[in-house]
């Protein structure tokens, strides 16, 4: 598919029901120049903001530096631009536009070098009015790393820029393979490093990172029976997490990172039950008769989300972590699953069948409204992204399944990846050593 | 069995007086004349089949000749079909008859949906039918479940008739 498409395109249709939702405004970028200079470079410490769901794109050049590298160092720089170029395109912030146009808001100079086996890169960002220096960094990585040394630079134009925290630095764990005889893979977002993890080939479900981006929890029937299991992928250290009687599915991590919340029939019936890691502690959410599954944690780890059919037919439901007082989020459909709720809180996207296909749909955590994210061929599995800016999920829009990313309000839908058997359930995570707290990475 | 059958030929005789003394006078005869018919012919019944005993030694019946008949859900659905409810009972007879046998159930999906949910889906239609077989007296610890979601379906194609055929749970006899 690899549309571009506007956010504000038909598309982006809002459901029948009544609701004090408004898209926000179109653009609510501004340009704050903090008066105080820079004591080490000199420079004015500037940062352009994105304030808003819908927004127009940053329009970005890149200019060469005055010292234009030669030979093997030319060829680094061509792969440079063509990364750099790729990564903020599919942030969805930004639009590439050529230097000489002279109608930009960010333009970044950069200047690579190769010294000893390493190559280096010389990167200067200024708003292109002011010419007020954003940025000026130098970044170093061995000379076969230029793709790597180019995502942290787009990250930390995204940062500069945006205050979000860039995707150029994650990675994707998803199921692959034929029904009953699938895998579990992982793949940077930029399609690199894909790596099989799973040993033999067996019922795989459901994966789910840790917030540190580590291990991940998932499912496999590869005992014959199902059960979670817990993978750490900085050793390939494996750990079965629960197997109990009957169903052990749906794990998903609480922001602590402390907890799994997952669905048990243990019981004599599919509930949502949360077990501390350790194993030690485990509580019961959920107390009905039929279907309570696929449970999603707010980030401030005190609500949850889950799927149940208490009203008649699957719905999304939000409680707290006592099991207490749930609430109905989902109105639009009598078909309603797979919820996940944003890092940023404020939306809970979840899957919706219309008119006899599935599409996503993001609702506030109150359900009082929703918006359709997608249309055509059947969407499923969504997950968002470390920052909460956008939403990996599962497509057949194309024909075949394949995973595509998009922006929270449904802009920018992209391809990732379509390799393997139909690849589906993805769960995303930024790379360990990646996760940004504040500020830009340490040079 | 030959216990069954006898004692199933004297309840029908007794049902057949039975009923007869609400239209006439009961004829204390006649009852007896029933009873001890019924009683000769289960004797009859039993004796031409000592010599074969000797004869044909009992082939045990192994789990697989046993034969459980698969049950229907309707689209996102975990309710059982009146139609369901007639094979549950005929598979409920069956397994009272063979005793010795455990099973498992499988519950499984059609493809459309969401994968996990249908897990869950899947496991609760296996708990539908395991709860009315319950109800007939079998032996909760004969019947385990498991739940295959839309992971293995019976017809791979992508049509309203292939997903009628994979809504289903299956009854695998164990041992």
């Amino acid at each position: 598919m690899n549309s571009n498409r506007h956010p504000s395109s038909p598309e982006r249709r809002k459901s029948n029901r009544h609701s004090p939702f408004k898209a926000l405004c179109a653009l609510s970028l501004f340009l704050l120049v903090a008066g105080a200079a820079c004591p080490c470079l000199g420079q004015k410490d500037v940062h352009l903001r994105i304030t808003s769901d819908s927004f127009s794109r940053i329009k970005i050049g890149f200019a060469e530096s005055s010292r234009k590298p030669t030979g093997e160092a030319r060829e680094k720089y061509e792969t440079y631009i063509e990364t750099l170029e790729k990564d903020l395109k599919l942030t969805g912030y930004f639009e590439i536009v050529d230097v000489k146009d002279g109608d930009m808001h960010a333009v970044v100079e950069s200047e690579i070098a190769l010294a000893g086996g390493d190559v280096t890169a010389g990167v200067k960002l200024a708003d292109f009015n002011s010419k007020a220096s954003v940025f000026s960094r130098r970044y170093r990585e061995p000379a076969g790393e230029i793709v790597k040394l180019t995502h942290t630079v787009a990250d930390d134009i995204v940062y500069a820029l945006t205050g979000r925290h860039g995707i150029a630095n994650t990675r994707i764990a998803f199921v692959a393979g034929e029904k009953g005889k699938s895998h579990l893979y992982m793949v940077d977002i930029d399609g690199r490093n894909l790596e099989r993890l799973t040993e033999t080939p067996s019922i795989v479900m459901g994966p789910a990172w840790s917030p540190d981006g580590t291990r991940i929890a998932y499912l496999s029937y590869e005992s014959g029976v199902p059960a979670v299991y817990i993978l750490n992928v900085m050793t390939m250290a494996r750990t079965r997490f629960s197997s109990f009687e009957g169903l052990n599915s749906s794990p998903a991590w609480a922001p602590d990172g402390d907890r799994i919340a997952l669905t048990l029939s243990k019981d004599g019936n599919p509930e949502v039950y949360i077990i501390s890691l350790d194993g030690m502690t485990r509580k019961r959410l959920t107390y009905y008769s039929g279907i309570d599954t696929s449970p999603t944690w707010a980030p401030n780890g005190i609500e949850l989300a889950f799927t149940s059919d208490r009203a008649g037919s699957p719905h999304i439901f939000v409680t707290d972590v006592q099991g207490l007082s749930p609430r109905r989020i989902s109105y639009g459909s009598y078909y309603n699953t797979s919820p996940a709720w944003s890092p940023e809180g404020d939306l809970i996207a979840y899957v919706s069948r219309v008119e006899g296909r599935f599409q996503i749909f993001a609702a506030d955590p109150f359900g009082i409204s929703s918006t359709q994210l997608t249309s055509g061929g059947n969407n499923e599995d969504p997950g968002w992204s470390p920052d909460g800016m956008h939403l990996v999920f599962c497509s057949t829009a194309a024909g075949n399944s394949a995973i595509y990313i998009m922006n929270r309000d449904g802009g920018n839908k992209t391809k990732i990846f379509d390799g393997l058997v139909g690849p589906r359930s993805p769960s995303w995570a930024t790379l360990p050593g990646h996760q940004r707290t504040q500020g830009l990475a340490a040079e | 069995m030959r216990v069954i059958a006898i004692l199933l030929v004297i309840a029908l005789a007794v049902t057949i007086v039975g009923c007869g003394k609400k239209k006439a006078e009961p004829d204390i005869d006649a009852e007896r004349e029933a009873a001890e018919r019924a009683a000769r012919e289960a004797e009859a019944a039993k004796e031409p089949k000592l010599p074969e005993r000797e004869v044909e030694p009992v082939v045990p019946v192994r789990p697989e000749d046993i034969k459980l008949d698969n049950i229907y859900f309707e689209f996102d659905k975990y309710d059982l079909t009146p139609e369901s409810k007639m094979t549950l009972s005929a598979n409920a007879s069956i397994m009272m008859e063979h005793s010795s046998f455990s099973i498992l159930i499988e519950g499984h999906c059609d493809e459309r949906g969401t994968e996990d949910y249908n897990l869950a889906l899947g496991e609760k239609r296996a708990l539908a039918a395991r709860d009315y077989l319950v109800g007939f007296g079998i032996a909760k610890d004969r019947i385990s479940v498991i739940s295959y979601g839309e992971e293995k379906p019976v017809d791979p194609r992508h049509n309203e008739e292939a997903w009628a055929k994979n809504r289903r749970a299956r009854f695998v006899v164990t041992k």
